[in-house]
C-alpha cells in the first residue's frame, strides 16, 4: 500500500483525482490493439498511471522504419516481436500492473473471446480492416472504444460506444463504409512525422484515464482532428447516421461472416 | 453570402488548398456536386462533412456564413 501511494503520489495529489480515481485505475482492464506508433505511448502512459490490467495485441516484427516513432523499441530489438518487447518493457516499468501480451492479429474470433474480458478497448491499429472489425465488435459487445488514427501531419481521436445524452455512437456513424485501401495512404506510403502518433497516442491514453476515473469531459460522440503543422485542433460533434445501421453487422453471427480484408481491398 | 469550406488530410492534395470561400450552395447535396465539378478527383475520395462543427447528412440545409469541413478517414497508426 505504501508503494502504491508513493508511486502514484503526483496524481493522487491532484485536486479532483485523489485516491478514489487511483483505485478506479488499478481495478480497470484495458485492451490496447496495436503496439506501433500509437500503441507505444498509450501503453507507456497507461502502465505508468497504474491501470490494473493491460492487454497488448500485435503480430508485427520491429523493423528499422518503425524507429522514428515507435519509441519503446531500440536497434537491438530489430526482428523481434513488438508485443514481446513492449510487454517486457511495460512489466519493467510497473510491476503493479498485470501485462497480458497476445502475439496475434485481432480477428473476429479474438475480439469475441477477449473483448468481454476488458472494460475499454483502444484502437491503435494501422489499417481500415482492423479498425472496422474492432469498431463493429465493440458495438456488438457493448465496449467503450477509444479511437486514434494518423495521416502524415494530422491525427484523429474519438470515444465511441459510451451513452451520452441517450446517444451511443461509433465509427460507422462518421464513416459508414470502409474506404478501399488505395483510397487512403498508409504511413508507409504517405509518410508520418514521428511525433504525431506520440501526440495522438497520448490523447488516447488521456481519454482512457478520464473514462475510468470519471474526471473531465471525454470526447464521447465527438471527433477531434489535430494538425501538427499549425498546432490547431478541430472538433466535430457526431450524430446518428442512418447509413451506419444498414452497413454494420447486426449480430455476432453476421460479424463472424464478414470479410473485413475484402471490404477494404 | 458565402460559406467557408475547410479541407482536411489528403483532401488538400486534391483541392490544392486547405480553405475555400464560395456562395452558399443551399444544401449539402448541392455543395458536393459543386465541389465535384470544381475538383473532379474529390469524387473518388471518402470523406464526411461537418456543418458548423456537427456531422451533416445529405439533405441538410446550409445556413449563411456556415463553416463546412470535409473530413477524410485516417488509417495510420
Amino acid at each position: 500500500m505504501k508503494e502504491f501511494i508513493l508511486r502514484y503520489q503526483r496524481q493522487i495529489t491532484l485536486q479532483g483525482f485523489g485516491i478514489e480515481a487511483q483505485e478506479k485505475l488499478s481495478k480497470a482492464k484495458v485492451l490496447v490493439i496495436g503496439a506501433g506508433g500509437l500503441g507505444c505511448p498509450i501503453l507507456q502512459y497507461l502502465v505508468a498511471a497504474g491501470v490494473g490490467k493491460v492487454g497488448i495485441v500485435d503480430n508485427d516484427i520491429i523493423s528499422l522504419p518503425n524507429l522514428n516513432r515507435q519509441v519503446l523499441f531500440g536497434q537491438a530489438d530489430l526482428g523481434k516481436y513488438k508485443v514481446a518487447i513492449a510487454a517486457e518493457k511495460m512489466q519493467a516499468l510497473n510491476n503493479l500492473v498485470q501485462i497480458i501480451p497476445y502475439q496475434q492479429r485481432c480477428d473476429q474470433d479474438f475480439a469475441i473471446e477477449h473483448f468481454p474480458l476488458y472494460d475499454i478497448i483502444v484502437d491503435a491499429t494501422d489499417n481500415f480492416a482492423s479498425r472496422y472489425l474492432i469498431n463493429d465488435a465493440a458495438v456488438l459487445l457493448n465496449k467503450p472504444l477509444v479511437f486514434g488514427a494518423v495521416s502524415m501531419y494530422e491525427g484523429q481521436v474519438a470515444v465511441f460506444n459510451i451513452s451520452k445524452e441517450g446517444l451511443s455512437l461509433n465509427y460507422r456513424d462518421l464513416f459508414p463504409e470502409p474506404p478501399k485501401n488505395d483510397e487512403v495512404l498508409s504511413c508507409a506510403e504517405g509518410g508520418i512525422l514521428g511525433v504525431l502518433p506520440g501526440l495522438i497516442g497520448v490523447m488516447q491514453a488521456t481519454e482512457v484515464i478520464k473514462i475510468i476515473s470519471g474526471i473531465g469531459e471525454t470526447l464521447t460522440n465527438e471527433l477531434l482532428t489535430y494538425n501538427a503543422l499549425t498546432q490547431s485542433i478541430f472538433k466535430m460533434q457526431l450524430v446518428k447516421n442512418p447509413a451506419a445501421a444498414q452497413l454494420a453487422p447486426a449480430s455476432l453471427e453476421a460479424f463472424k461472416q464478414l470479410n473485413y480484408e475484402w471490404l477494404c481491398n | 453570402m458565402s460559406v467557408e469550406i475547410l479541407f482536411f488530410g489528403q483532401l488538400t492534395d486534391k483541392t490544392g488548398c486547405a480553405t475555400l470561400n464560395m456562395d452558399n450552395p443551399g444544401t449539402i447535396a448541392v455543395l458536393k456536386s459543386e465541389l465535384f465539378e470544381k475538383f473532379p478527383s474529390l469524387k473518388e475520395a471518402k470523406f464526411t462533412i461537418a456543418l458548423n462543427n456537427k456531422l451533416a447528412l445529405e439533405n441538410e440545409l446550409i445556413v449563411e456564413n456556415a463553416k463546412i469541413a470535409l473530413m477524410p478517414p485516417f488509417s495510420g497508426g
